[in-house]
């Protein structure tokens, strides 16, 4: 049996990783990863350039690097921010069950459930037009709702709990109540869905970049990255594997450690895939 | 449940391959192309409708009274001849011997209702043209505008005014009869199935059908034509051009063209007002680097609208020189105080904003270039690649605007300054204005000798890149690719001839 | 039974209204209004042509008059024009359904007739080497972003071995061949692991014991008993991916250049084409809400546990 120790660590250890990653961005790069030298075009991968260059004669490693920041914080506090607006939403609504504000709440979730979730996201993004932010705030719109009605969901079942009742009887507010014992009892599950999601928003934002809708050249997002570099796939692999690659590995890395919290947190159970994701 | 599933899959597998359409015939030419499509306003072939009559020329569907030959000169080709009764008047003889695919002979009164149409519903053409009246008795055309207009003959190249019998539209159908060696069965927004015209009046027509499809994405046309799914393709990426370059299984047609690649200044935008901004932006980039390498050597640089091999054309010298920019930018008051990199003025940065569209795709590799070009001058570009330009330019968000343009498609200049220098002209998106450069294009419409009037041109070329209204970065060289077994198939300068009766698949 | 299902088709509809409001009101985030697009081809037109044209077109009335006069022609079956081509956008969007049906259709299936098979497998090898190895496949899988797979199926199968077609829109069954596996792979993955918990989970159940103890062989117990009781729970899952497939398709399409819905929304999105855009999200949308309904009901069916449960919807 592997203690909880170590099931702690095989959560966290890879996305620290990733995280120091992205810290580290631009400042670990050998290379100025926008200085084009076109003298220097498509080169192979090599001693100079180990990831080769791409047809500006950047350096391919320099740019996935530099691009870690931005695909992957950017994925990152989506999915925090997405997380603690349903959270927040959904508690209140389970809290003041059957009140005006709980029903608009609810309406509203199951409103933006009931749309297929990349095509709330392209539609949004795409009437606001391309952009890094537009597309980040087209999947917030689109990803609050599952954890809006996970925590609902959550404090419903124990708002009338004994516990609960005491501390109202003890003279507690409802924002204390709110505070101090109903979120602690959303967040376990919410962490779960969270640490699942990142991965599927990472995807969904490359997804985004790659058909047009997001990050905006010069920058080196990854999913632009391949998009713009897909001609070359056959002439120079390495452009469009390099970024390739590291989108892969960074939603492993999140999924791992989603998988390692989830089974950390509750093992017994297997309800991920019942929530909405972009596939 | 398992016992459904697989069962299940295997109908629908099974359901698909049965729905396939058996088009695949090997005496099919299949045609990729990424000039086709909904987003480039050509997808159909009523030369009426913006720019469809592009397709119904490119693809051998229709035929204008007149043809570019490889100079770019108008030679007939539905006409037999022409001549100038008067500055005026313009009489037209046509052949007897072409008839429409619906049948109906092509006479001067089926030219003159197509031609009238035309005027009527298509306003560049109208503008262009500038036809006062037509007149039509048996074969003979008689076209009188109302001023002088010695270009008349080379608009007549243009595909808008490609002859279709206008007798065979109707209203639920987007198909036209043509006197092309080709007939339209099929058009949609993404494919032109087109069939042998038997009874062409040039000759027999090699090739049983055409299947033109349209394919936005230059690596999926790439792979296509390398998987065998094609017969020839246009518009590849430059990078996938070494692919088959070295291939003995492939072919390759190239030739220069007058499509541009240029950049308008935006004359309202503050900045750009200042003459010696403009001039930086145009010393910055390095034209060469950028033909010889972003697009592989698959064009040539630019120092005006037409290529130097044209009579009007302005051959090329280098302006890359970031030294004198660098100078020029301080001269203006513009240094970097702040030390990001950038250089600034009263504490405002200098930014220029980079509007595109990434339908063509040299555009957006020049866009981005370019923005390093600048960047390394001080200069901070904000790169905008929409395809819905549109609104940003009528909105004034955007300083400078690349586009492609081909700047001289029916072999005549003026073409290109009537839309780009006056300051009411369509293209003439940065309100440029110039008094002198209009008094030398009233001038180019007055003249009617040809080396006259290239010497206008050249003068007028050199003026407006003196005053950096319009930046030139380089020149198309446009090539098809084809596999080994094609025969009468290469690239034409104007870029709209194509598909002829001489195409042929061994 | 009957209030049940009536019950919950109408719970359906405030929702329903609540999609066509965000989808109308999404439109009006947009820079340029019909009035703009109409006249887009002609280069400047003054303002005051415009206005008039607004004012023909309706578009100079408040937001809720305008509202209520798309829903009712939406509920007469006219959901506009395209401002590209001025055909009907909802007969535009059904031309495009089938592809995209089609696609969500094979894939779902195909990743049902792997992972079912896959999952148990893992289930019943729990912690051992082959478990530990498809788990890992799983999870490459479900981690592997869409376009790459697609990009490097094309590279290998239609370039190097030449074996697939590239431009699928041919009708042909290999056409379809790539994009199928490239949508099936994510997906297969996915449920290969909830599979696998959800038999793990099933296979501590009392019932399980009691079976095996009255000597029911270990087959029988996983077809009939096991297989039955995940079921449930896979058509609810089923029923969610249909969903997100019917606009995670867009890349896929976009790549393998099939005419489905996906590539028509970012066609759409591309062209500034907005009603087509909004038939895109407005009937995708009631496609997958009649899924889901579908699939509740189907749930209910099976197991009358859930009708007398689920009092509430959540």
């Amino acid at each position: 049996m592997i203690s909880q120790k170590t099931t702690f660590l095989r959560a966290i250890l890879p996305v620290l990783l990733l995280l120091a990653l992205s810290a580290a961005g631009t400042w670990a790069a050998p290379h100025d990863p926008f200085h084009q030298q076109l003298q220097q075009a498509l080169l192979p991968p090599g001693d100079e350039y180990i990831c080769g260059t791409d047809r500006y004669g950047r350096c391919v490693f320099c740019r996935v690097l530099a691009g870690a920041p931005l695909s992957v914080l950017t994925a990152l506090s989506l999915t925090i921010a997405a997380s603690l607006i349903g959270t927040t939403a959904g508690i209140y609504g389970g809290y003041y069950h059957g009140s005006v504000a709980d029903k608009f709440l609810l309406h509203l979730t199951n409103i933006v459930l009931a749309f297929p979730g990349m095509m709330l996201a392209l539609a949004i993004a795409g009437i606001a037009g391309g952009g890094m932010l537009t597309a980040a705030a087209a999947l917030l719109c689109s990803s609050w709702a599952p954890y809006a009605r996970l925590a609902r969901r959550q404090v419903i079942t124990i708002r009338h709990a004994p516990y609960i009742e005491a501390a109202r009887l003890c003279g507690c507010t409802d924002t204390e109540i709110l505070f101090r014992y109903l979120l602690p009892i959303a967040v376990k599950p919410v962490l779960i869905m969270a640490a699942a999601n990142i991965g599927t928003m990472l995807l969904a934002l490359a997804g985004l970049s790659f058909l047009g809708l997001g990050a905006q050249p010069p920058a080196a997002e990854w999913g632009s990255m391949i998009s713009s570099s897909r001609s070359l796939l056959q002439v120079a692999p390495w452009t469009v594997f390099t970024p390739g690659c590291a989108l892969f590995i960074a939603v492993c890395c999140f999924n791992f450690s989603g998988n390692a919290l989830h089974d950390l947190l509750e093992p017994e159970h297997n309800n991920f895939l019942k929530e909405r994701t972009y596939d | 449940m398992i016992k459904i599933l697989y069962p299940l899959l295997a109908a629908l597998l099974l359901l698909s391959g049965c729905g396939g359409k058996q088009t695949d015939d090997k005496a099919c030419f299949r045609y990729g192309t990424t000039a086709y499509g909904t987003s480039l306003d050509n997808a159909g072939i009523d030369p009426h409708q913006s720019y469809q009559g592009w397709s119904a020329i490119r693809y051998g569907v229709g035929e204008t009274l007149f043809r570019l030959n490889e100079q770019s000169q108008p030679q007939p080709w539905l006409a037999q001849k022409y001549e100038y009764i008067d500055d005026r008047t313009c009489k037209i003889t046509l052949r007897d011997n072409v008839t429409f695919s619906s049948g109906r002979k092509m006479t001067a009164a089926a030219a003159k209702e197509c031609l009238e149409q035309l005027i009527a519903v298509h306003s560049r053409a109208a503008a262009d043209l500038k036809i006062r009246s037509i007149a039509a008795a048996g074969q003979e055309l008689t076209i009188q505008t109302t001023e002088p207009l010695p270009a008349l003959i080379n608009y007549l190249c243009d595909p808008y005014a490609c002859i279709m019998d206008m007798q065979s539209k109707t209203a639920n159908s987007n198909l036209l009869a043509g006197t092309g060696p080709f007939i339209a069965q099929r058009v949609t927004a993404q494919e032109i199935y087109l069939q042998r015209n038997p009874h062409y009046w040039a000759g027999p027509v090699q090739t049983e059908a055409v299947l033109v499809k349209g394919i936005p994405d230059g690596d999926t046309l790439a792979m296509a034509l390398q998987s065998g799914e094609l017969d020839a393709a246009q518009g590849l990426p430059y990078a996938s051009l070494r692919l088959f370059r070295n291939n003995p299984a492939f072919k390759l047609s190239s030739t220069e063209t007058s499509r541009v690649f240029q950049a308008a200044l935006n004359f309202s935008s503050p900045v750009l007002q200042d003459p010696r901004i403009r001039a930086v932006i145009a010393l910055a980039v390095d034209k060469q680097a950028f033909a010889a390498t972003l697009l592989e050597g698959n064009g040539t640089p630019a120092a005006g609208p037409f290529p130097g091999n044209l009579p009007y054309g302005t051959s090329w010298r280098s302006s890359y020189d970031t030294d004198t920019a660098r100078n020029l930018l301080a001269a203006a008051g513009w240094q970097d105080t702040d030390g990001d990199g950038y250089v600034d003025k009263g504490g405002k940065p200098l930014t220029l904003r980079w509007l595109t569209y990434p339908a063509r795709q040299e555009l957006p590799l020049l866009a981005e270039a370019a923005h390093d070009y600048l960047k390394n001058i001080g200069i901070k570009a904000e790169v905008n690649i929409t395809d819905n330009c549109a609104v940003f330019l009528q909105n004034g968000q955007w300083d400078i605007y690349a586009k492609s343009f081909v700047s001289a498609p029916t072999g005549d200049p003026e073409y290109y300054f009537t839309t780009h220098i006056p300051s009411s002209s369509a293209y003439n998106v940065g309100h440029y204005h110039n008094p002198q450069a209009e008094q030398l294009l009233q001038n180019l419409r007055g003249t009617a000798d040809t080396s006259q009037r290239a010497q206008i041109a050249r003068q007028l070329s050199q003026l407006i890149t003196d005053d950096n209204a319009y930046i030139y970065y380089a020149h198309l060289k446009m090539t098809l690719v084809m596999k080994n077994n094609v025969r009468g198939f290469s690239a034409h300068p104007s870029d709209y001839y194509e598909i002829t009766a001489a195409l042929a698949k061994e | 039974m009957k209030k049940f299902l009536l019950r919950q088709c109408l719970a359906v509809l405030p929702i329903l209204l609540g999609v066509t409001l965000i989808t109308f009101f999404l439109l009006q985030l947009a820079a340029e209004d019909a009035a703009d697009m109409l006249y887009r081809q002609y280069g400047a037109v003054s303002e005051a042509v415009k206005a008039q044209t607004r004012a023909q077109l309706g578009l100079d009335r408040p937001l809720y008059v305008q509202y209520f006069s798309w829903l009712l022609h939406l509920l007469s079956g006219n959901a506009g024009y395209s401002y590209i081509s001025g055909l009907p956008v909802s007969s535009i969007f059904w031309e495009r359904l089938p592809t995209t049906l089609f696609l969500a259709a094979a894939s779902l299936l195909a990743a049902l007739c792997i992972s079912l098979p896959a999952g148990f497998y893992c289930a019943l090898r729990h912690n051992k080497k082959a478990d530990y190895l498809l788990q890992l496949f799983s999870f490459g899988g479900s981690s592997m972003p869409g376009f790459l797979l697609a990009l490097l199926l094309i590279y290998f199968f239609s370039v190097r071995l030449q074996a697939a077609a590239v431009l699928s829109s041919s009708g042909s069954l290999t056409a379809f061949v790539l994009p199928v596996i490239t949508l099936t792979v994510p997906i297969a993955a996915k449920y290969t692991r909830y599979i696998r918990g959800e038999v793990l989970r099933e296979l501590q159940q009392p019932y399980v014991y009691g079976a095996l103890l009255r000597g029911i062989p270990k087959n029988i117990i996983l077809k009939q008993y096991v297989l039955h009781a995940i079921s449930l729970n896979m058509l609810t899952v089923t029923a969610m991916s249909a969903g997100s497939l019917l606009g995670g398709t867009a890349i896929i399409e976009s790549i393998f250049m099939l005419d489905g819905i996906g590539r028509l929304t970012v066609e759409a999105i591309v062209m500034k084409d907005y009603p087509v855009l909004q038939a895109c999200v407005i009937w995708s949308t009631l496609i997958f809400i009649l899924v889901n309904l579908a699939a509740e009901l189907l749930c209910s069916r099976l197991d009358p546990r859930n009708s007398i449960f689920s009092q509430e919807r959540l």
